[in-house]
């Protein structure tokens, strides 16, 4: 009897290992793979080198998409950091029940599958006759990942004190001094992580910006264009400089969510 | 705080956020709708109503075809997916300490938000003829010629079920640990075995979250394109592929009446998993 559930128990513990060995392994390949002579992504090995690297940074044709995809990530940053403070700020101040309907409908855009979503604002788009473009991509962008901002500022705001800001009414102030002097000095940390993840989902966002784009491209374009067109090892390195890049964001929005608000906000 | 300025701010905050939601959202939907009521003539656009592209749909063969492919995989990836999240979040929530939780947690978020191109693109050199699995197994003289891996329903669903999982793994660990943690330890101490207690303690209590789970990950798998594009190959002729082949020849009211009916496809499945919800 023993022995059977302790059998049970090493089964349960191989199938997690092997869950993370399922979600892990293909990126590394896809990185090993980016150190490799052999032009193909073939095994055997057949020697390290960073030829894809230098020949990846030499390749004029990746600085238009690069810069285009920061210029969305920034713009998307500060759009969704202003809509979900107005929103998260609009649904604290509802009864608690309307809370909960409020924040699920708010969240409805980021549930809608991107497809569904692209081919809604091409035909928004064609209704009002606007040019597809950066633009598009900024403002339709903005649907899909402002929810995520709502949801993470709204969490935030809950951790305030909320007779703070009587206290700043009592003493005088008026709504814009509680804004700018106490409440975002609060949770600026958790507005900066929010910020960055945002920034992340945008620079890996495809299917809304591939729709609304015209010719457009932003980085996730381009790396499709290149899977779609001819294979070059180029494309393992930049999968690699693009997963690095994604995960060091990534790594730093959550500890300014998590570490540094806490002591802020509850202090 | 005062009721009347608490009233007021609620006004002043709601009125610019709920004018870029149905802006941009609830306006493009409806757009989308009458969208598919105009119809394609030479090489236009024409605004005039009609259901000529919903008739033209439901009398073609490929809706069906793309439309069953599309069913299969999205029902196969849902509940596999839904297990194997499962397990890996009961997983997490009994056998990890504490103290590594946050560990585990973070290492399944990581994957979560790498570039979805390339994490389909990466099981392709997993998959391919050269790749690494078909190298193993010639070289262990397993096979003698490489597996027809890549570009199969299989791949599609391999591709899916890695993507879908860990967001899954994140919401029905959240569910669990909503859960009173005394609940499982009590069922064990009275004698009853752990998958007993899996099934009729632990998986009742989380029914909302299995069943958004089931939801999300269908509405993912049956919708998208970018599997089924690098990882079918083309070969696979999903409704995803249906919608792009239409709107790349510029029918764009056909391909918002695909869009519609896909919209109205989720809403009825939805309704029908979470039906008598709102009572509890």
């Amino acid at each position: 009897m023993n022995k059977s559930k302790h059998l049970i128990e090493v089964i349960y513990k191989a199938f997690f290992v092997l869950f993370f060995c399922f979600i892990f392994s293909p990126v590394l390949v896809l990185i090993i793979f980016s150190f490799n002579v052999d032009k193909y992504p073939t095994l055997p090995w057949k020697g390290f080198t960073l030829q894809w690297y230098k020949s990846l940074l030499s390749n004029s044709l990746i600085i238009e998409p690069l810069s285009n995809s920061i210029i969305v990530g920034i713009s998307i940053t500060l759009i969704c950091l202003i809509i979900g403070f107005i929103g998260a700020n609009h649904i604290i101040r509802l009864k608690k029940r309307k809370q909960d309907i409020a924040l699920s409908f708010s969240f409805l855009p980021a549930l809608f599958p991107t497809l569904l979503l692209g081919i809604t604002f091409i035909s928004y788009l064609s209704l009002l006759s606007i040019k597809q473009g950066i633009l598009p991509i900024i403002i339709f962008q903005s649907v899909y990942l402002a929810p995520i901002a709502i949801g993470l500022i709204y969490y935030s705001l809950r951790k305030v004190d909320s007779s703070l800001e009587q206290t700043c009414y009592d003493l005088g102030g008026n709504i814009f001094t509680y804004i700018f002097k106490i409440l975002i000095p609060l949770i600026k940390w958790n507005l900066v992580g929010i910020g960055l993840l945002i920034f992340t989902f945008s620079w890996d966002e495809f299917m809304i910006s591939w729709f609304v784009s015209g010719f457009n491209q932003t980085i996730s374009i381009k790396v499709w264009t290149m899977l779609k067109t001819a294979i070059s090892p180029e494309i393992n390195a930049l999968g690699t400089i693009i997963v690095l890049f994604s995960v060091g964001l990534l790594i730093t929005a959550f500890i300014l969510i998590n570490k540094k608000v806490k002591k802020d906000v509850i202090a | 705080m005062d009721p009347s300025r608490n009233n007021e701010l609620k006004i002043i905050f709601g009125i610019p956020f709920y004018l870029w939601y149905s802006l941009l959202f609830i306006v493009p939907v409806i757009t989308l709708l009458i969208t598919s009521l105009f119809s394609y003539k030479n090489y236009q656009i024409v605004r005039i109503i009609t259901f000529d592209n919903y008739l033209n749909i439901f009398t073609s063969k490929i809706f069906y075809i793309s439309l069953m492919n599309s069913l299969t995989i999205a029902i196969i990836v849902s509940i596999l997916t839904t297990i194997i999240s499962f397990f890996t979040a009961y997983f997490i929530h009994t056998r990890i300490s504490e103290k590594y939780k946050k560990f585990a947690i973070a290492a399944i978020i990581l994957p979560l938000l790498t570039n979805y191109l390339l994490r389909a693109y990466s099981w392709s050199l997993v998959l391919s003829n050269q790749g690494v699995i078909n190298w193993f197994l010639l070289k262990m003289g397993l096979i003698s010629e490489p597996l027809p891996l890549l570009f199969s329903k299989f791949a599609i669903i391999l591709g899916l079920i890695s993507f879908l999982t860990p967001i899954l793994v994140l919401l029905i660990y959240l569910g669990l640990s909503m859960m009173l943690r005394e609940t499982i330890t009590t069922s064990l101490d009275l004698g009853v075995s752990e998958l007993k207690t899996v099934f009729k303690v632990v998986m009742p209590q989380i029914k909302k979250f299995l069943l958004i789970a089931i939801f999300l990950s269908f509405i993912i798998s049956m919708s998208d394109y970018v599997m089924p594009a690098i990882l079918g190959g083309g070969n696979i002729y999903t409704y995803s592929y249906n919608i792009i082949d239409t709107n790349n020849i510029n029918n764009l009211p056909k391909a918002s009446a695909l869009g519609t009916i896909l919209v109205l496809f989720i809403t009825i499945i939805g309704l029908f998993l979470f039906r008598g919800k709102k009572n509890e």
